[in-house]
């Protein structure tokens, strides 16, 4: 049975916030990473679940009504989602592929893997659909050494999934409370690390 | 199958979310996979943990014919469409329905519908009051038929319900209205899968539902924000 989902009109910045579209979403990212990778994963739903409960309200709690700001909340929003899912940890690797190569992230650390995928991914969806611009794609991602790190301080304080995902997605990060929105403050550095989609 | 040193990053993956975009209309293929029961190797304090859930996903399976129809006409009443003729028994078809899919796996006996009552007790709700919005009248319906005891151990009697099973009936019928309100899936096929997802979140969100219970008032805010999370 396949779960349901929302109506094809809405853009995904509405859709993530509707727990059959995030579910269903999450769960097809885990499908392509498992397919990908060769890794076997188990979800546990009732932890997605509290996954994004927890994270709607941290959503609405710091969203900005200055339309300036909406920009630089895209990509915070896609940090607090990494932060949530790292908190609950609702993806769980049952067995990686028997050639896997640990120095791949996606072997490295598969949940952490998946984790990070699924918020790039809506998070390069949502500026693709509301601001036209296309994500940027930086070494970091493929870094060994940037995951272990990654994996080792997200341990200590999830929030600093969020400077993490800054660093994926190629904006300056915020090691310093990064789960605080700051108004005013990230569309000028949006600005500069974002490519503009070309045309057709 | 593995992949080579350079790939694949979350980046050069193929977005499978744009497939999720265009797959709007038809839902993600593959997705059964969800109704797998999650802690099946997990040591036994999670898998407990994770029973619950993993039950109510695969319970819509075995449950009987979806009455889509009647879901259609509820849907229509709680949105303020003028009641058809039978309305009072869609909804309590409806409820018996949705009851039945929400039922626990195991545990405690499963509680009784009685649709007479359920349809005798949704009367006034759906001929007598007019209230503004949805969700105040999904909470007058809220209202009826808990009431009524249209639910219960002797359907139309608190007979053999402790407060346990009070607050489990509420919280059943409080999880059939979030359902109830929400935007219906675009194949029929997805309403019990749609019906456990407001199962789900009622239960992530017990505090608020448990805050919600005072009022009427309170109560159509919680289904108003609830359902739209859906």
């Amino acid at each position: 049975m396949a779960l349901p989902v929302t109506s094809p009109q809405l853009p995904v910045r509405k859709s993530i916030r509707r727990l059959r579209w995030f579910i269903g979403a999450f769960t097809q990212q885990v499908d392509r990473i498992a397919a990908d990778t060769g890794n076997v994963f188990d979800t546990d739903q009732r932890a997605l679940a509290e996954v994004f409960v927890e994270w709607l309200r941290a959503f609405e709690d710091q969203k900005p009504s200055d339309p300036e700001d909406r920009l630089p909340y895209v990509g915070f929003a896609a940090g607090l989602m990494l932060r949530t899912l790292l908190r609950h940890e609702p993806v769980r690797v049952m067995s990686k592929a028997h050639d896997a190569d640990d120095t791949n992230p996606a072997y490295f650390w598969p949940e952490g893997y998946v984790y990070v995928a699924f918020c790039l991914n809506v998070r390069a969806l949502v500026l693709e659909q509301d601001f036209q611009e296309k994500q940027a794609t930086v070494p970091e991602l493929s870094e060994l050494r940037t995951w272990w790190s990654f994996r080792e301080n997200t341990a200590a304080d999830p929030a600093l999934a969020m400077a993490f995902l800054d660093l994926f997605a190629g904006e300056a990060p915020q090691w310093s409370t990064p789960d605080i929105f700051r108004p005013g403050h990230g569309a000028q550095i949006a600005a500069r690390f974002f490519e503009p989609i070309e045309a057709g | 199958m593995a992949v080579s040193q350079n790939g694949p990053l979350p980046a050069a993956l193929t977005l499978p979310l744009r497939d999720v975009l265009r797959g709007l209309a038809t839902p993600a293929a593959g997705s059964a996979r969800l109704l797998q029961p999650a802690g099946r190797i997990l040591p036994p304090p999670i898998r407990n943990a994770l029973n619950s859930l993993a039950e109510n996903l695969a319970r819509p399976q075995h449950t009987a014919a979806i009455p889509v129809d009647d879901i259609h006409i509820v849907y229509g009443i709680l949105h303020g469409t003028p009641p058809p003729e039978g309305a009072r028994g869609a909804i309590a078809r409806v409820l018996s329905y949705a009851v039945e899919v929400l039922r626990p796996a195991s545990g405690r006996p499963p509680f009784l519908v009685s649709e007479t009552v359920a349809a005798l007790a949704a009367t006034e709700t759906v001929y007598h009051k007019a209230p503004a919005t949805a969700p105040d009248r999904a909470a007058d319906l809220f209202a009826d038929l808990a009431r009524s005891h249209s639910v219960g151990r002797v359907p139309g009697t608190g007979i053999g319900l402790d407060d346990a099973d009070q607050a489990q009936i509420e919280t059943t019928l409080i999880t059939i209205l979030v359902w109830l309100l929400t935007d219906r899936p675009q194949d029929s096929q997805e309403e019990p899968a749609l019906l456990t997802l407001s199962d789900g979140l009622v239960t992530v969100m017990a505090d608020d539902v448990a805050a919600a219970r005072g009022g009427s008032a309170a109560l159509a805010e919680t289904l108003k924000r609830l359902s739209a999370m859906v």
